[in-house]
């Protein structure tokens, strides 16, 4: 349980004089799920653009599996297996959903039609095999986000950092979508972060939770002990959580 | 550890819409018309269709960039001039083949095109600063064109007729032998348009078209796609300014870099639909047809054919955002879901 697969080393982000991110060490364990969370704000989706490449730390390194990935690009990581949802889900709308999932199978994989087989394949597993010849532009929200966590493990990810991929879904698509997430990590033995603002959603699937305020790790454990943190409590779920 | 769901799909074959082939079997008839169309009429406008096929195929050359990946390249002018210049002074000052210049003129542009999105992606250029971006190169090479020497600064250069001059030369004693070079041309160039957008490369334009972080989120490379879609746009324009050259046997800065060049060359592609292969051929015509109309029946007003093509586009971009193809793809999905319901 204890192999490091990928760790954010020393991380700083500064946006001018904002900083987003503050000297922060994470770990990602093989095998874990690893749940993010932390108020509006606390780094979350900036902590995934640093490790999926998207931005560039203002200092600090990227490790995968011991290898400096610091330097190397978000479509490059893509294809090392470091996969993301992205919190504002913006599918390619003009294109079929099997088009949307084949070009990153196709990424990864050898040739179109292998990558055509893929993405039907996966868009089976998302419940979306029905739709697959539509296009992407008619899909609802709930859909949206079904595509995508498609989309992302149409790259074969080592990692998939999914951000929030349950809000705006209502109660029973997030029931569904959270029986996806636990079928999908029982199959393929990838690691799994999960950034989620829905924290029942977190307990009831991580193995491991973060929470960050204001660009820093401020608890870091199983979700029983860190729910129960009584600085957690304070900083992240006030006052009504400490009651029940 | 690495194991993942998908491994090995099973070899069922789901392909789920195969992209219709109408759009080529019209184009095809399209361009079999087109080179028929001189055995039948009179030859008299045989001028005006060669030149709007030669701009059929720029234009299309440009679509591979601007309706492929997104970009919006409004400089292909600099690409066009290119073409243009090389074919003309290969010829003219070394007497050697036009179409030798021509491949010249697809290298160099080419090589610049690629150094210009290499730029324009390190510094993140995009949208319409882009399109400035490529307009400023394209003025560049117009004041460069303009002074110097070597390329006969504003008096640009002239493509002298040669005594026994044949399709070698690119000159012909019928002018019917232009016109199906330009013919040709439109057709390779929709030919390469179409097998860009069928190709993996194309998978990975769409997806930069349809939105960047996510498709490099995917693994796509989006710089290293973006050069060479638009060396080959621009390796494609230059063949059409190559031609052009040697069939008005004359090239100067204007012609060649005129920022109403670049325009003309988008604008024809966007009217026809700059994402269906049929779509720069489509408004080529549309736009010749205007301007030649409305120079006959409304010769009092000396620039109505502007006004036209203006208000033609306003409704288009309002109503059929993509283009005059666009338009019969749309009457095509109405027609096969009146065919599903009988």
């Amino acid at each position: 349980m204890s192999d490091i697969v990928m760790s954010a080393v020393d991380v700083n982000v500064r946006f001018g004089g904002l900083r987003a991110l503050a000297d922060l060490d994470l770990e990602i364990r093989s095998g874990e799920v690893l749940g993010i969370v932390g108020p509006n704000g606390a780094g979350k989706s900036t902590l995934f653009n640093v490790l999926a490449g998207a931005i560039r730390p203002t200092s600090g390194r990227v490790l995968l599996q011991g290898r400096d990935i610091t330097s190397s690009r978000a479509d490059q990581r893509a294809r090392m297996g470091i996969s993301r949802t992205f919190q504002t889900v913006r599918p390619f709308l003009d294109e079929t959903l099997v088009r949307n999932v084949a070009v990153a199978a196709l990424a990864v994989g050898d040739g179109r039609a292998h990558a055509m087989d893929v993405a039907v394949d996966l868009l089976e597993q998302v419940g979306l095999a029905d739709k697959a010849a539509a296009r992407a532009s008619e899909l609802g929200h709930g859909e949206r986000k079904r595509l995508e966590l498609a989309r992302a493990l149409a790259v074969r990810p080592r990692v998939l950092m999914l951000d929030e991929v349950m809000a705006g879904l209502n109660p029973s698509e997030v029931r569904e979508i959270v029986e996806l997430i636990r079928s999908l990590c029982a199959a393929s033995g990838s690691e799994l972060v999960l950034i989620e603002h829905l924290l029942s959603a977190v307990r009831s699937l991580a193995d491991r939770v973060v929470v960050l305020d204001a660009g820093r790790v401020l608890a870091d454990g199983t979700p029983d002990d860190v729910f129960g943190d009584p600085k957690v409590i304070e900083a992240y779920l006030g006052t009504k959580y400490a009651t029940s | 550890m690495t194991t993942q769901a998908t491994t090995s799909p099973a070899p069922r074959r789901v392909r789920p819409r195969r992209r219709p082939s109408l759009g080529i079997i019209v184009g095809i008839a399209v361009l079999a018309a087109l080179a028929l169309a001189p055995l039948t009429g009179s030859r008299h406008s045989l001028g005006i269709w060669t030149v709007a096929l030669i701009f059929a195929g720029v234009s299309s050359g440009w679509a591979i960039a601007g309706g492929l990946s997104g970009l919006i390249p409004l400089g292909h002018a600099a690409f066009f001039g290119i073409g243009g210049y090389a074919s003309a002074v290969v010829f003219a000052k070394y007497d050697l083949s036009p179409w030798l210049g021509i491949v010249v003129g697809m290298v160099i542009a080419a090589a610049l095109a690629w150094l210009m999105t290499v730029l324009a992606v390190r510094f993140k250029v995009r949208g319409p600063y882009f399109a400035l971006y490529t307009l400023a190169w394209a003025e560049m090479l117009r004041i460069l064109a303009s002074n110097l020497d070597y390329l006969g600064k504003t008096n640009g250069v002239l493509v002298p007729y040669k005594v026994d001059a044949g399709p070698a030369d690119l000159q012909f004693s019928d002018p019917r032998g232009f016109y199906l070079v330009a013919v040709g041309y439109a057709a390779l160039a929709m030919i390469v348009f179409l097998l860009v957008k069928r190709s993996p490369l194309g998978w990975r334009l769409s997806a930069i078209r349809g939105d960047e972080p996510t498709a490099a989120a995917s693994g796509v490379d989006v710089a290293r796609s973006l050069t060479r879609t638009m060396a080959l746009s621009a390796a494609m324009t230059a063949i059409g300014g190559g031609l052009y050259a040697q069939y008005i046997q004359y090239i100067d800065p204007e012609l060649a870099f005129n920022v109403s060049v670049s325009i003309d060359i988008a604008v024809r592609a966007i009217l026809g639909g700059a994402v269906l292969v049929l779509g720069p051929l489509l408004g080529s015509v549309a736009m010749t047809s205007v301007t030649e109309l409305t120079q006959k029946y409304m010769d009092a007003l000396p620039s109505a054919s502007l006004l036209v093509l203006g208000l033609a586009i306003i409704a288009l971009a309002h109503w059929f955002p993509t283009g005059i193809g666009g338009l019969g793809v749309r009457l095509k999905r109405i027609w096969s879901r009146r065919s599903d319901r009988v």
